[in-house]
């Protein structure tokens, strides 16, 4: 009786033992999972900066013009970037400076261009690594540029 | 040896066990706890990053101007050479912007068309004496204008901010 006692005494401290890591482990778990408050917020500030920064950016071999405008143009079939066909210059700037910053620090993205509403077969939409993530935060800068609604969506997957 | 004298060796033994369980739990829980700790330290350390970085970004000393009004989706680059210039060379401008700037790196690069770098301020040489915990860096992109032209360049703003260790 004595010894089944005692055998008892200890399956209680091994269960005892097991709940507390469980508890332990779980615990450290799901406090790795919390992404940290700051990093969320800079998440948020990434694609409004960005798409703001490069559309606004005067490109040298464009006329110094800024980039909505170069897309603009792109759209009218104006030609502004010299020699260069005016829509691939503007789409292959734009994937290179993506590649620079957003490539760089290693984010998923897509970019698109829509003029009222529709997206534009001279501007097909840029995809830089697969999403593998669910968080996508997505900026546009819509602005009117010669009497038309131009849309500029960078979403970002981090 | 006595049958009382057994008995209470085997108790005291009980309490030697249960005693360096309950140690062995402290242990766990203070680690734990510790490492709470640490998380929330970074994470201040990061929002204070945070915090700092869009006050200098946003600051009308270096925004762009546009009709007298400043501009803070850009940075002017005579006001960034100006305000580096003043930050190591006038002592109570320093002062004055200290308790913003504090133990903070200050970066501004140009990455289109050129590619340049300028440190506005330099917390690591000022400051090897202290013993720093961790230090935070972000970075955000920013157009950089020539005021001269006008025209934007492409650039990224990058504060490191240090904590130190208590």
């Amino acid at each position: 009786m004595k010894s089944q006692s005692e055998i008892l005494g200890l399956a209680l401290i091994v269960v005892l033992i097991f709940l507390g890591l469980v508890i332990y482990v779980r615990f450290a778990l799901t406090s790795d999972q919390n992404v940290a408050i700051p990093a969320q917020l800079m998440y948020k500030q990434l694609p409004v900066v960005l798409n703001d920064v490069l559309l606004q950016t005067n490109i040298q071999n464009c006329n110094n013009e800024q980039l909505r405008n170069v897309i603009m143009r792109c759209v009218e079939g104006q030609q502004v970037c010299g020699t260069y066909n005016t829509c691939e210059y503007a789409r292959n700037w734009t994937i290179q400076k993506l590649n620079e910053t957003l490539g760089e620090w290693r984010f998923a993205y897509i970019y698109n261009i829509t003029v009222d509403g529709n997206t534009r077969s001279e501007f097909p939409a840029i995809f830089g690594r697969n999403c593998t993530r669910k968080n996508i935060d997505t900026e546009v800068f819509p602005s009117r540029l010669a009497g038309r609604l131009f849309e500029a969506r960078l979403s970002i997957c981090h | 040896m006595k049958k009382a004298q057994i008995r209470i060796f085997e108790s005291i033994a009980v309490l030697v066990i249960f005693i360096i369980f309950v140690a062995i739990g402290l242990r766990f829980y203070t680690t734990a706890q510790m490492n709470d700790l640490r998380k929330v330290a970074a994470e201040f350390s990061e929002l204070d990053a945070v915090k700092v970085t869009l006050l200098l970004s946003h600051m009308p000393e270096l925004a762009c101007s546009f009709e007298g009004r400043p501009d803070s989706s850009c940075m002017d680059l005579e006001k960034i050479n100006a305000m580096k210039y003043l930050l190591n060379n006038t002592p109570w401008v320093f002062e004055h912007y200290l308790p913003i700037i504090g133990l903070s790196d200050v970066i501004v690069t140009e990455l289109y068309p050129a590619t340049d770098t300028i440190m506005l301020h330099n917390a690591s040489i000022q400051n090897t004496s202290l013993r720093i915990a961790r230090v935070t860096s972000l970075t955000i992109p920013k157009n950089i204008q020539d005021p001269e032209t006008g025209y934007k360049k492409i650039g990224t703003f990058t504060v490191k901010t240090s904590a130190v260790r208590r």
